[in-house]
């Protein structure tokens, strides 16, 4: 019993006990110095993942400058639409802080606001009903060689009700209105629904009637910058144009502001 | 005689080169271990990891999704690729949004996502993302847009597969990738039961999200949850009981997608259909 190990247990042990020894060191010298800090893994990758720059700098940081926009958009039913969103943002600027943008350089201006604008308001299945959405193709454009949405839309303050619908006096249907539907209806399409006007038309109630003939005259006679009233006034016989003139100069005057 | 004298030398020679690295490397192995020991007192001692202004041990993150509120318009899909520098084609992303549409009389949804070749044409190309409007005239009872991402789970199998530590779990509970470590073997991508995980072939690496660790570490938002117009996207630290992750599990019946994975995931559901997981 007392007779010891022979001798090739002995040297097989001894060459395991190398092997093991040799792991040992080549792991020793080839794990990070943070690997097991924290758990199985490398903790020093951790504080060089949570260094990054951030690229989307938020609407706070676009309404330091741009302040004209901040009550606009603040009251406005995209105020939940960050600024970078319809804007964009250019990674090269902004990790870079000490580098600003150029007029337009960062905040690109959408040109085709119906492809940006239809990213979200185009109608679709799956999209709740909670959303505005429209039908492209049955949705008036008043230019139609050059339709934008922005045109009728604030881009900034959309509201959230139908443009007939705020501070609009209600205004029963009146002979006119019964009369001529059709052409107080394409009137209606950017005017808005009681005349009240909309972003880039402007009001038709409350207008006088001689100012409102004369006007339409012009556009009928083609003596006018604006192809699309020249377009519509076309279409209108002289007697359509008196009772409109009528019509809208019934309508309560929308309050300014 | 002449054989057995070889043996001795050859036996002699063995024996005490052996020794000489046996000796040589515990020396060297001790020294480093004591250095790893030194070095780990030296980096625990001063303030909060893993930033200065910024200590895990407070955080509890979590993830909302409210499917209802969805709008498809994949803002989220693009600021995610934006903000961190994913490749610009339709097959590597972190964040990604499914489109479910039953048609009338079917019993199972029909799927797609930006990278459906359909979508990729009504975008443009492949770096912008866009859903085409397919079933415009299709006749269609139910459908609706679920956003899908990392779960970063408590328990995730991703972390469990990895080969060489390079994924792990933080203690603030983000699942994170160490892209130094990753050897690149994939296991982590086969292993996901969600398929968050993509490959990154330029750099050898696996990736996804990280819930921007880089801006929740700075008091920031996710950059999806940031760009979301509908309020869809939800997050905030569990720790905190007015957050708006901690309101929105509170306030909504809230799933998980694949609970039965076990993995415990921490992007909470609200308005799951049976066909999502």
């Amino acid at each position: 019993m007392s007779k010891k190990l022979p001798k090739h247990i002995v040297h097989l042990l001894l060459i395991l006990g190398f092997f093991l020894l040799l792991a040992l060191v080549a792991k020793a010298y080839l794990t990070d110095p943070s690997f097991y800090e924290y758990g199985h893994y490398r903790a020093d990758a951790v504080p060089e993942l949570a260094a990054g720059e951030p690229v989307f700098k938020g609407s706070a940081y676009c309404l330091g400058c741009h302040e004209k926009r901040k009550s606009d958009w603040q009251n406005g039913a995209h105020v939940a639409v960050q600024c970078e969103v319809c804007h964009g943002t250019n990674r090269e600027v902004c990790l870079n802080p000490g580098v600003e943008h150029t007029e337009n350089e960062k905040s690109a201006i959408p040109t085709d606001t119906i492809r940006l604008c239809t990213t979200c308001h185009l109608a679709m299945p799956a999209r709740p009903d909670s959303q505005p959405q429209i039908v492209l193709g049955q949705h008036p454009f008043p230019d139609e060689e050059t339709p934008q949405c922005y045109t009728c839309h604030k881009p900034h303050s959309p509201s959230n009700k139908e443009p007939a619908e705020e501070g609009a006096p209600a205004v029963a249907v009146t002979e006119a209105q019964a009369e001529l539907p059709a052409v107080v209806a394409k009137c209606a399409r950017c005017h808005g629904k009681q005349g009240q006007g909309r972003n880039k038309t402007p009001a038709l109630a409350g207008m006088q009637s001689d100012v409102f003939i004369e006007l339409m005259s012009k556009y009928k006679s083609g003596d006018t910058d604006s192809k699309t009233m020249a377009k519509y006034a076309k279409n209108l016989s002289d007697e359509e144009i008196v009772k409109l003139a009528h019509y809208y100069e019934g309508l309560a005057a929308p309050p300014t502001d | 005689m002449k054989n057995d004298k070889k043996k001795t030398q050859r036996r002699e020679f063995l024996c005490t080169t052996g020794k000489a690295l046996a000796g040589l490397g515990v020396l060297a192995g001790g020294g480093n271990l004591l250095a790893q020991a030194s070095g780990e007192k030296k980096e625990k001692s001063p303030g909060s990891f893993p930033t200065a202004d910024y200590d895990w041990t407070k955080h509890r993150w979590a993830y909302g999704i409210d499917a209802n509120k969805c709008i498809g318009c994949l803002r989220c899909v693009e600021a995610c690729k934006i903000e961190n520098d994913v490749v610009g084609d339709a097959q590597h992303f972190r964040t990604w949004v499914e489109r479910y549409v039953y048609l009338e009389g079917e019993d199972h949804a029909l799927v797609d996502s930006h990278a459906d070749p359909g979508n990729i044409a009504a975008s443009g190309s492949e770096s912008e993302y866009r859903f085409d409007n397919r079933y415009k005239d299709a006749k269609v009872s139910k459908a609706f847009f679920v956003p899908k991402m990392c779960n970063h789970c408590a328990h995730p199998a991703c972390v469990q597969v990895c080969p060489v530590g390079a994924t792990f779990r933080t203690e603030d509970g983000v699942v994170l990738i160490d892209h130094d470590y990753c050897i690149g073997c994939r296991y982590c991508v086969q292993a996901c039961p969600y398929g968050a995980r993509f490959f990154r072939e330029e750099e050898g690496v696996s990736d996804k999200c990280t819930w921007c660790y880089h801006l929740i570490t700075k008091g920031k938002m996710p950059a999806c949850v940031e760009v979301c117009p509908t309020g869809t996207r939800v997050f905030g630290d569990l720790n905190d009981k007015s957050s708006p992750v901690s309101e929105f599990i509170k306030n909504n019946a809230v799933q998980v997608l694949k609970p039965e994975s076990g993995n415990a995931p921490m992007c909470f559901y609200v308005g799951l259909d049976k066909d999502v997981s």
